[in-house]
């Protein structure tokens, strides 16, 4: 059934986080691996154009949700065994970010972030246990994957609470291998590093730099594939990806 | 005198009702025996419209029996209808016991009276001993039954009810002569504009009132009895429980009104404050006095005037029909009643919902009032002025008669019931910290308050101030919990057990206030994701049935209590009585709580109230 072009044939995956800058490279190469394809946003108009981009109707379910409402990612799991049969890959990409100096941040983005960062997360993962676990039972290849922080030690200056964020899902992730790799789930952790604007102008857009950055959402999807196509007694437990020319700091 | 004045106004409602139709039907036999013809010759007045061509009279008897009537009779059915869609009737099994009583106290009275004047020709009359006077019952029961439970006055209401649709029907079917069906047409189009009113949502009362009109005309004219217009009229008003929608709708304007108090505020305010309320409450409601202080009075002052005289009286203690109406109401009632719920009793276990067997038999004794209807259906009954006027002296007779003989019973019971003390206000069950959830320290608290309710009440919201302003003011002082009522709606009641398991009860009941009124599984869900529960396990507990043995003991302990309104609150373990607001509670449990104090300061300063109960 899997070919070389179509290593993920047969697999049913949720991206929860679909329509943002690292949820639609990995969509799109999950459909292109041949996978079945849940994509989840907020926001129905991405989700719907993102969908007509990816040109694979039979194989693709969009689901508005809000992963900070756990109604809202069950209602994505039931609507997910219900149109696939069940659930084997999720990868949880909503995220929030937002920088600035420690002493002019503000309290209501420290919640936000940890609200859709964290605890979206949570939600996500504790939601999709249990039709990971089925589709391990059931002898498949079972994979969680998270986007953590790249080291715990990680000098980032100005995104300081976001990295304390990612370093707790990282540290969620190692955990979650521990629990739930002896029944067949393999949780996976990224970490990807994007160059951060230099200068310190103000303002919230902490994305401005990542247009240029070596470390593309299709290198992310690249590695997600890979891992998701490995035999499933192997976990590729944990990926750092660099840009080549980073400066040590 | 205005002493006397004050003492009325704070009588129960039946009472004064009860009161001033004695008082006219007194009045009545008064002015029929002062001599003369000047009671028979006022109600035989003519009445009516002359409009051209078009000439419409009927006696002043007639527009009281016929037309004021039909209020009365309008006023009854939105009673049924009401006890059927939101109240006691609702309850099948709870209901099933008066209804019962009612049509074997529809049937057995009938058989006697039939029996007891078998060959005299006035069998026509059955109809005069079927049916008990509500208000007369209500009011002595109000006046003689004061230490009875309010159970009691549920299943007579029920059993009045069930009464009361069995003596419309054999009104209509039985007492109605001349049909002519073509006026019927008036009727239905009457009906079909007051169906439409009601489709359009037209709330306002006064749009109603000439559709109303038409259908009475038209069945005054078909033969059929025209106070059925009340009943077919009652029948379709809207009735609803309030919605939480109407109800916040109205809040919001009364509070826009706070801040901008002018004549159009007022308006919307008062608008929408009259919208939150169906059609049926509010008719209910204003025909209440009208019905109990003018239509009843009224009906009574001309038709209980029944000239007594030596002959008369004579004439009927010597006839069967007199006696067939005294033993059918007196005796057929009593017994009918008093035995249909002895065996409902036996075949159904616990249905008597803590009433007694004696105060049963009391309320059935009371039941042969026959007052109203029956002076009514022998008016229908009867042409010959004999017949009637034995009827009538036998129905005063019986009414009389069982009125006193159903104080004297109630009587007994009241001076029993006092030797036993009053125990309907414990509470049957202490709260306990390992069956109920908590606020607040149970093993510090000096005071507990338990609440039996229903998350999903019009007053969960009273209970929600209560318990913030609680914590607020007394902390770890008192030790609140929560139980469900027997009303309880199964569902909700079992969603908060389930909430309990992950020990977020209070969260998932302020979830699922804020989701009030709760018709869905789905609102049940999201009541659960708000309240921060595992859905997953949620689901499982709720399918498992978690905590459904605490419901049942809860709606156990509520029913041997007799806790018929929630919610109901239980303030060291004694029912508080006073109004259902957040203010009162708690000054209720600041009372309490002052006072234990004090005990505690006299006793041993550190001692818990568990532990002293050691």
């Amino acid at each position: 059934m899997t070919s070389a072009a179509t290593p993920l044939a047969g697999r049913v995956a949720v991206v929860l986080g679909a329509t943002g800058w690292i949820g639609r490279g990995i969509s799109r190469r999950l459909v292109d691996s041949g996978a079945s394809v849940v994509l989840v946003a907020r926001d129905r108009d991405r989700l719907d154009g993102l969908a007509r981009e990816l040109d694979a109707e039979e194989r693709v379910l969009i689901v508005a949700a809000d992963v900070t409402q756990s109604l809202d990612v069950d209602d994505v799991r039931a609507a997910s065994l219900d149109r696939f049969g069940h659930v084997d890959l999720v990868t949880v990409l909503s995220g929030v970010i937002t920088g600035s100096a420690f002493e002019g941040g503000i309290p209501a983005d420290w919640a936000e972030m940890i609200d859709v960062n964290l605890r979206g997360l949570l939600h996500s993962a504790q939601t999709f246990a249990e039709p990971l676990l089925d589709s391990a039972r059931q002898g498949r290849a079972a994979d969680l994957v998270l986007l953590g922080a790249v080291s715990e030690d990680a000098h980032e200056p100005r995104f300081a609470v976001f990295n304390a964020v990612s370093a707790a899902i990282t540290q969620l992730g190692r955990t979650l291998r521990d629990e739930y790799g002896p029944s067949g789930v393999r949780v996976h952790v990224l970490a990807p590093e994007f160059p951060h604007p230099a200068t310190e102008a103000p303002g919230r857009d902490a994305r401005a730099g990542r247009q240029q950055s070596p470390v593309t959402p299709e290198s992310i999807a690249a590695v997600v594939a890979l891992a998701a196509a490995l035999p499933a007694g192997v976990n590729l437990a944990e990926a750092v990806l660099l840009p080549t020319a980073r400066r040590q700091r | 005198m205005s002493a006397l004045v004050a003492r009325v106004r704070r009588l129960p409602e039946a009472l004064t009702a009860a009161a001033v139709l004695f008082a006219a039907a007194i009045i009545a036999l008064i002015w029929a025996n002062l001599g003369g013809e000047s009671y028979t010759d006022f109600w035989h007045l003519p009445l009516g419209v002359d409009a051209g061509a078009f000439t419409f009279h009927l006696d002043l008897r007639h527009w009281v029996n016929d037309a004021a009537m039909a209020l009365f009779f309008a006023y009854v059915t939105l009673e049924v209808r009401r006890d059927i869609e939101l109240g006691e009737l609702r309850d099948w099994r709870r209901a099933i016991v008066p209804l019962v009583a009612a049509v074997a106290g529809l049937i057995v009275p009938a058989l006697l009276f039939v029996a007891v004047t078998w060959g005299t020709g006035a069998a026509d009359g059955w109809g005069i001993v079927i049916s008990t006077d509500t208000a007369f019952v209500l009011g002595m029961l109000a006046l003689v039954g004061r230490a009875m439970p309010p159970q009691l006055r549920m299943f007579l209401l029920t059993l009045a009810v069930a009464d009361d649709v069995g003596a419309l029907a054999v009104i209509a079917f039985a007492y109605t002569d001349d049909f002519t069906p073509a006026p019927l047409l008036l009727v239905a189009v009457g009906l079909a504009a007051i169906v439409g009113l009601r489709r359009a949502g037209v709330w306002r009362g006064a749009f109603y009132l000439a559709p109303a009109v038409v259908v009475w005309v038209g069945f005054l004219f078909s033969g059929v009895h025209a106070t059925l217009a009340g009943v077919a009229i009652a029948l379709l008003l809207p009735i609803a429980s309030i919605r939480p929608a109407d109800l916040r709708r109205a809040g919001d304007r009364v509070r826009a009104f706070q801040l901008a108090p002018n004549a159009d505020a007022a308006r919307t305010a008062e608008q929408s404050l009259a919208r939150a309320v169906s059609v049926n409450e509010r008719a209910y409601r204003t025909l209440t006095p009208y019905v109990m202080r003018v239509i009843l009075p009224l009906f009574a002052l001309a038709n209980a005037g029944v000239r007594i005289t030596a002959d008369s009286l004579q004439g009927a203690f010597a006839s069967q029909l007199t006696w067939g109406i005294i033993i059918g109401l007196v005796v057929g009632k009593t017994a009918a009643i008093t035995i249909a719920t002895a065996i409902m009793s036996r075949v159904r276990p616990g249905a008597l919902g803590g009433l007694r067997m004696p105060q049963l038999f009391g309320l059935s004794v009371l039941a042969g009032m026959g007052f109203t209807i029956s002076l009514f259906v022998a008016e229908l009954a009867f042409d010959d002025p004999e017949s009637l006027s034995r009827a009538q002296i036998g129905i005063l007779a019986a009414t009389v008669l069982a009125a006193v003989l159903g104080a004297a019973v109630f009587a007994i019971l009241s001076a029993a019931e006092r030797r036993r003390g009053d125990v309907r206000d414990r509470l049957v069950r202490p709260l306990d910290p390992r069956r109920d959830p908590v606020l607040g320290d149970a093993a510090r608290a000096r005071t507990t308050v338990v609440e039996y309710g229903d998350v999903s009440s019009a007053f969960a919201a009273t209970s929600e101030e209560m318990r913030r302003e609680m914590a607020q003011r007394f902390g770890v002082g008192v030790a609140y919990t929560f139980r469900h009522a027997a009303t309880a709606t199964p569902g909700v009641a079992l969603a908060g057990e389930a909430a309990s398991e992950q020990g977020r009860f209070w969260e998932m009941r302020d979830a699922l206030l804020s989701e009030a009124p709760v018709e869905s599984d789905r609102q049940l869900l999201r009541a659960a994701s708000r309240a921060g529960l595992n859905l997953r396990r949620f689901r499982a507990d709720v399918a498992r049935g978690a905590g459904s043995a605490r419901v049942a003991e809860d709606a156990a302990d509520a029913e041997a209590m007799l806790l018929s309104d929630t919610p109901a609150f239980f303030i060291d373990g004694v029912r508080y009585r006073g109004p259902i607001d957040a203010d009162a509670i708690n000054a209720a449990v600041a009372v309490a709580l002052t006072a234990t104090l004090a005990t505690c300061a006299s006793s041993s300063p550190e001692l818990t109230p568990a532990e002293r109960a050691r």
